[in-house]
Formats: structure tokens, sequence, C-alpha cells
């Protein structure tokens, strides 16, 4: 439990995705002029992370690590199984992972909230090369500081989904704000929302050197 | 490593992800059955005739969300300014409405300048009007005129306007549909968007003086009110030392083109006899085909 709780705190706060990791700006800086639009781009990144986690733990565990389960009953004893296939297959499997989550989300989308299936329009397909859900991915596999479990990977793919929404939702609130004010006309639009991420991010320093 | 092993790798990493593709092919396959949307077969039906370019000129999103409006009845069956009259005729059929017919429209430049106008400084900036009219208003000494920096041939959806010899953009009046994007790139809003019958322009946008016009500009508009003289219809007045032409009364017969002393009014109605008349129905079928494989959204 503690293990857990130590998690939660890392990847939502600590390591927050996009404010300290600096993953998945483009929608992060896109699609967060309106709470209501960045509320719902979490919630599908959340999603995506949360299940691509789950699937890619999986394959991580049979398919792709050394010794992984599957590759030594097909190849006992051979170099494949004790190298792994990460090396190969990773990333190809990631994303292709990803990219069917993806395809899910927009598909149950458009059914259920067509609303903001066109408020999102193009940013929603580009989850798919969201970099913040591969990074996930890869955190909770390969790049993990210590072997995980796949409760533990489920959990910080969730929370890192979390995070970035928190962060989404931080930085629509400042830019519903910014509409109102007098931005010099050189820095409005993309450039003041990347001074404002800068200083966000600087926030979230506060927390560098906490949890595991 | 040997042979064997390098062919099992290979084996390994081709059927893994086949395997893999083919499972979530069928578990989206099923969840797009589980959560089909209806929609209406008009809306592909429309898109079908709208010219595919996504210009925008319509104030929707693209053509798709263009058709989407036509079939809900949000907008009327010839919102589109780009599409050609027998586009029009096929969706109002698919809607079941009459439409009435348009007239066709060009986009105008009304500057004739050009090299003709002298340069107050030499402009060593981006290639880019809108950049150099931040400079003093641009290189050129006419601060109404263009500036020449190919502004509207980028912004031009439909490659329809091409820079002349003369540092002038020129307008291909068989393609230009009259959208008015060149019109909106403009620093110095020098586009009009015309009515194709109506052959004759005014090309100079200078409400200077007839003496400080004439020294910086070989063919810009003086006010000598001659083509106002001779007009025969009363369509041209003179305001502000520039002619206008009231449209509603011009008949383009031409007489203020051969009077103009400075050249500054020009014609366009032998070009343009030839194509006013509308092309058969075969033929813009196909021209409506040929524009449509321009894809929804280029990310």
């Amino acid at each position: 439990m503690g293990n857990l709780f130590a998690i939660i705190i890392t990847i939502t706060f600590v390591n927050n995705v996009v404010l300290s990791q600096f993953l998945g700006l483009c929608p992060f800086v896109n699609s967060s002029d309106k709470t209501d639009k960045s509320f719902g781009m979490g919630m599908a990144v959340t999603f995506v992370m949360t299940m691509a986690s789950f699937v890619t733990y999986l394959l991580y565990t049979f398919l792709l690590k050394p010794d992984a389960k599957l590759l030594k009953v097909l190849f006992p004893d051979t170099e494949i199984a004790r190298n792994g296939l990460q090396d190969v297959l990773q990333t190809a499997t990631f994303i292709l992972v990803i990219a069917a989550l993806v395809q899910l989300v927009e598909i149950f989308m458009r059914k259920s909230l067509p609303g903001l299936y066109r408020s999102l329009g193009i940013f929603l397909p580009l989850i798919t090369t969201n970099c913040a859900v591969l990074g996930v991915a890869l955190l909770n596999t390969s790049y993990a500081s210590r072997p995980l479990s796949l409760v533990e990977a489920v959990v910080q793919g969730f929370f890192a989904g979390i995070g970035f929404t928190v962060a989404m939702l931080l930085m629509s609130g400042v830019r519903e704000r910014l509409d109102k004010l007098d931005v010099p006309e050189p820095l409005r639009g993309t450039p003041i929302t990347f001074i404002a991420t800068g200083l966000m991010a600087l926030a979230f320093l506060g927390f560098a050197g906490m949890g595991t | 490593m040997t042979g064997t092993e390098i062919l099992n790798i290979l084996l390994i990493c081709v059927g893994s992800i086949a395997s893999l593709a083919v499972i979530f092919g069928f578990g989206l396959a099923i969840a797009s059955k589980v959560f089909a949307v209806d929609t209406d077969p008009r809306i592909d039906e429309v898109i079908e005739h709208l010219p595919g370019v996504n210009c925008g000129a319509c104030g929707y999103a693209g053509c798709s969300a263009a058709a989407e409006a036509i079939v809900k009845g949000e907008a009327e069956a010839d919102v589109c300014p780009v599409a050609t009259g027998m586009a029009y005729k096929n969706i109002a059929n698919i809607m079941g409405v009459e439409v009435a017919e348009k007239e066709p429209v060009v986009s105008v430049l009304l500057c004739s300048g050009g090299y003709k106008v002298s340069e107050k400084f030499e402009y060593n900036g981006v290639r880019d009007c809108n950049a150099a009219a931040l400079v003093h208003g641009g290189p050129k000494s006419c601060s109404h005129g263009c500036i020449g920096l190919d502004s509207c041939v980028d912004v031009c959806p439909f490659d329809a306007i091409t820079m002349g010899p003369d540092g002038l953009p020129e307008v291909v009046e068989s393609i230009c549909t009259g959208c008015g994007k060149c019109a909106e790139a403009c620093p110095k809003n020098l586009f009009v968007i015309q009515p194709l019958k109506k052959g004759v322009h005014i090309r100079c946008s200078s409400p200077d003086k007839g003496a400080a016009v004439k020294k910086i500009c070989d063919t810009g508009c003086i006010g000598c009110k001659k083509c106002e003289k001779i007009c025969p219809v009363e369509a041209v007045t003179t305001e502000n030392f520039l002619a206008k032409i009231d449209y509603n009364k011009c008949i383009a017969c031409g007489k203020c083109v051969n009077e103009c002393p400075q050249g500054t009014i020009a014609s366009f109605r032998k070009a343009r006899k030839a194509q006013v008349p509308v092309p058969s129905a075969e033929a813009v079928t196909s021209k409506d085909k040929a524009a449509l494989p321009a894809g929804e959204v280029s990310a």
C-alpha cells in the first residue's frame, strides 16, 4: 500500500508528465484553452494511458523482456529468450496498442460525446502520437527504476493521466483569465501559453526530490 | 547468432505484430458496430459536389462542415461561394430545394503600379506583404498600392494568382472562384470581388492628390475626371482624386479605358466574354470530380 501511495504522489505531482517531464506538450498547449475541453482531453488521455499501461505491461512481461514467459516456452534455452525482444519490437507493439486504444476512444466518443468529439477535432486522433502515453508505457516497463507489478503499472498509468488532467485544468484556468487580459500583441496566443507553462513548471519544481 | 535464430526472431516479430493487429482489428470492428453513429447519407452526397478544397470562405470549418450545415438546414444550398453553377443545382436536387443561379465572380486587384511605382527604401525582410507593411507601410512610395511580395499568391487555395512580369499579382480569371481569401490577406485591401460580367475596373486605390500620385506612380489615378465626362451612363464618379465605377450603372462600354491619360482603367471585356457562358453539364461535373480528392484535414 505504501508503495502504491508513493507511486501515486510521484507520478501525479513530482514527476508530472507535462510539467516535470515535458511530455505531451502538443495536446497540452492546443486543447487547454477551455476548461471543459481540457477536462475531456484529460479524461481521454487518462483512459488511453490506463488501458495502454495494462496491455503494454502484459505484452512486456510475456513477449518482450529478457526471460519473457512466452519466449521461454516457444524458444527454450536460446539467445532470443535470454535477451528478449524489447530492442526490436517494443516501440512497434506499444504504438500499435496505443493506436488501437485511441481508435476505440474515438469511436466511443463520436457516439456518446459528439460535442466534445467536435471540439477536440484533430487532437483526439493525435493522442496516438502523444509522447506522454508512450512515455508512461515505457516508464512502466523497460525504463522503470525497479520492476513493477501489474497493479503498480496500471496505477502509475492511471495517475499519470490524472497528473496530465490536473496540469491541463490548471492551464485552462490560467488561459481563460489570460483571454481577458491585455497581453502585448506579439505574446498573444501560444507564446504567452509557453511562458505560463514555464512558470507553472517552476512551481512544480518545488516537488523535486520528494517521493521515489 | 545463427541463421535459424535470426529467422526465429523475424518469424516471432512478424507473427506477434500480425496477431496483435488481428486482435485489435476485430476489437475495433466490433466496437464500431456497437457504437455506430447514424449519419445522414445526404451529407456524403453533398460533400461530393462541394469543391473539397476546405478554403473556409463559406464561414464553416471546411467542406464537410458546410455539407453538414446544408443538410441540417442551417445553411442555404448555395452557401459555398466557390462551387460552380452545376454543383449548386446538384446540391439543390439532393436537398429538394431550388436555388437561383449565382453570378460568377472574380477577384480584381485595384492597383496597376507594380514596378511603375518608385521605391522609398529597399526592403530586405521576410517575403510577405503583411510583414513589409509593418515597416513604414511597405517599400513602395505609394502607401496605398500593391507591395508585390506574394502574400495573395501564397494564400490562394486554387493557385489562381501568379506574380506577373510587372511586379503585380495576376488573377487567372478562368480559375479564380472569388472566394475572397486574397482580399483578406492583402494588407492594403486591394482586392475586390466583382461579378465576372463587369468588365471595366479602375485599377488604383490612392486617394492622394493628382500631383502627388503622378510623382511616384506612372499609372495611378490623378483625379482628372476625364472618365467621368466621357461616361455615357454617368457610372463614373470622382471623389478624393480617385475615380469610382458604380457597377449598377456601368455597361462596360470601355470608353473610359481609352480616355484615361494614365492608363489606370483596364478592360477585361474581351478576355471574359469567352468565359461568361456557363460550361456544359458534363464539363462541370468532371471538374467537380477532379477537384475532389483534397483530403479532409492535413495534420
